[in-house]
């Protein structure tokens, strides 16, 4: 009886003032529809850093007179070093297909002999993918016996680094301002609503309703403005997803838990603000 | 036999005014009368009767409820027990008559059967079975008024707080609604009412508690 009067007090009021109820769920609908662009903006910004940080290598350039045994020894030493997720070797022959296919033929033909040496190009470990890492594991592979030189794109790693942490403090900063707003305008709205239905709370008190049985309709609302709100934010995207982003497809993704989300970001959402709003007018 | 019992009961607000001394009982069938000036405390002490505030010192008793001991849980069960009717009705405006009247047994978890049966009972009671389903705004002042009755006795409660019944009434139903309450009151069902209308207790034969700046003077 009671779980049915409070579903059932929850759709009456529902229907009692659709208007309101639509500005509600549109309210959420937008609320999540802002802090999924945030979201969007900083998964894919946070792919983009993942790819970016990838992209740091080290190159050791070795001693020319190394033999083959000497080489797969060193090779051995680079790999079994902490950080380093992978080395992979380039020959002397190699070295002049490369140079070749990023100079052209022509100079390098010119010559005598290979002038190239051997090298390793190292890829490192996710958890070595930043500037310190770098230069640390750079000065332990310089001491190596055999190598002649290290080199990696130092400006470009520190670079990278700055511009990645403003990104992130900047959509961090945004995406919490944005959010909050977002909260505090659903929030609001129910105060409102509840405000308007101080009279029935109060009433409903007055006649010995329990908390539960005052509580209930409005949490049975919030959800279901909560749902319809996190559904219309879901489709928004969806339709996006399809017309739009879907042209873009390496630039922009969307993860897959992204959609459910909004709708379960909804139904918290509107459960949360119809509890807040309603808490101001319980004795 | 104390249905309600105030015991020296001060309530202090921040900004002043309160209660400062309030003693008061009401015994099982009995009519009173709580007169006083508008800012008495004549609304206070009904909310502390049922416990919309509790008292800085004393203690008041309602049935088997203490303010000292009752919990938050314990609230509407003892609303339940009570009938409140205040000036301006405290209806629903959005559901009629019938609905306004059944919501304080729904509430309750009552039975539907039993919802039925009790709602006409009382609003028979009330003179009103034939607009149970009018809205309020269709209503006059005085039929309303009888639907906020209605609605307070429908749990069969051992006491009818009225705060200011007839404060919106013209004189003619003034008259009709004290008839009704008389006629509850005569069926066992005790009542305290605040009111600022001295001419309306004057020669009623009914005990009469006077309020002045949140002292009681019997």
């Amino acid at each position: 009886m009671s779980w049915w009067y409070c579903f059932k007090e929850g759709l009456d009021g529902l229907a009692r003032a659709k208007m309101a109820a639509l500005i509600a769920a549109l309210t959420v609908a937008v609320a999540l529809i802002l802090v999924g662009i945030f979201t969007i903006t900083t998964f894919n910004l946070v792919e983009i850093v993942a790819s970016l940080r990838n992209r740091i290598e080290l190159e050791i350039f070795v001693d020319n007179s190394r033999d083959e045994a000497g080489i797969q020894r060193l090779r051995r030493q680079i790999e079994t070093m902490p950080g380093v997720a992978r080395a992979r070797y380039i020959s002397r022959e190699e070295a002049v297909e490369i140079f070749r296919k990023a100079f052209g033929e022509g100079f390098i033909d010119l010559l005598a002999s290979n002038p190239l040496p051997p090298s390793f190009q190292i890829t490192l470990q996710k958890s070595h993918q930043h500037a310190l890492a770098a230069q640390q594991l750079a000065s332990k592979l310089r001491a190596l016996e055999g190598v002649e030189e290290v080199v990696y794109r130092r400006d470009f790693v520190m670079r990278l680094e700055r511009y990645l942490d403003f990104a992130m403090i900047a959509s961090l900063v945004v995406g919490l301002v944005v959010g909050l707003g977002s909260i505090f305008v659903v929030i609001n709205h129910v105060r409102l609503v509840a405000y308007a239905k101080r009279h029935l709370i109060e009433t409903m008190q007055l006649v010995g309703a329990s908390r539960f049985f005052v509580r209930g309709p409005f949490l049975i609302q919030g959800f279901m403005q909560g749902l319809l709100g996190g559904g219309l934010a879901a489709a928004f995207f969806f339709l996006l997803q399809k017309f739009f982003l879907a042209a873009y497809p390496d630039l922009v993704r969307t993860p897959v838990w992204f959609m459910p989300a909004l709708t379960v970001g909804g139904v918290l959402l509107g459960l949360a603000a119809a509890h807040l709003g309603v808490r101001k007018y319980l004795e | 036999m104390n249905l309600v019992r105030l015991s020296n009961v001060a309530l202090h607000y921040p900004g002043g005014d309160g209660l400062k001394s309030v003693n008061l009982t009401v015994r099982k069938g009995e009519f009173v009368f709580l007169v006083g000036p508008t800012g008495a405390g004549k609304s206070t002490v009904l909310r502390m009767i049922y416990m919309a505030e509790k008292p800085s010192d004393g203690t008041v008793v309602v049935g088997r409820f203490n303010s000292k001991t009752i919990t938050p849980g314990q609230i509407p069960l003892l609303r339940r027990q009570l009938g409140i009717v205040f000036q301006d009705f405290r209806l629903l405006e959005d559901r009629n008559v019938y609905d306004n009247v059944a919501f304080a047994l729904i509430v309750t978890g009552c039975k539907p059967r039993e919802i039925k049966r009790n709602v006409l009972r009382v609003l028979a009671n009330v003179g009103l079975s034939h607009k149970r389903y009018s809205m309020p705004h269709e209503l006059s002042g005085g039929e309303q008024q009888r639907v906020a009755i209605a609605r307070a006795l429908v749990n069969n409660p051992f006491i009818l707080l009225a705060d200011e019944p007839t404060g919106n009434l013209d004189p003619v139903t003034t008259a009709g609604i004290m008839e009704l309450l008389d006629k509850i009151n005569a069926r066992g069902t005790a009542i305290l009412m605040a009111t600022h209308h001295y001419n309306l207790v004057e020669g009623v034969g009914k005990r009469v508690v006077r309020i002045e700046r949140g002292v009681t003077i019997n």
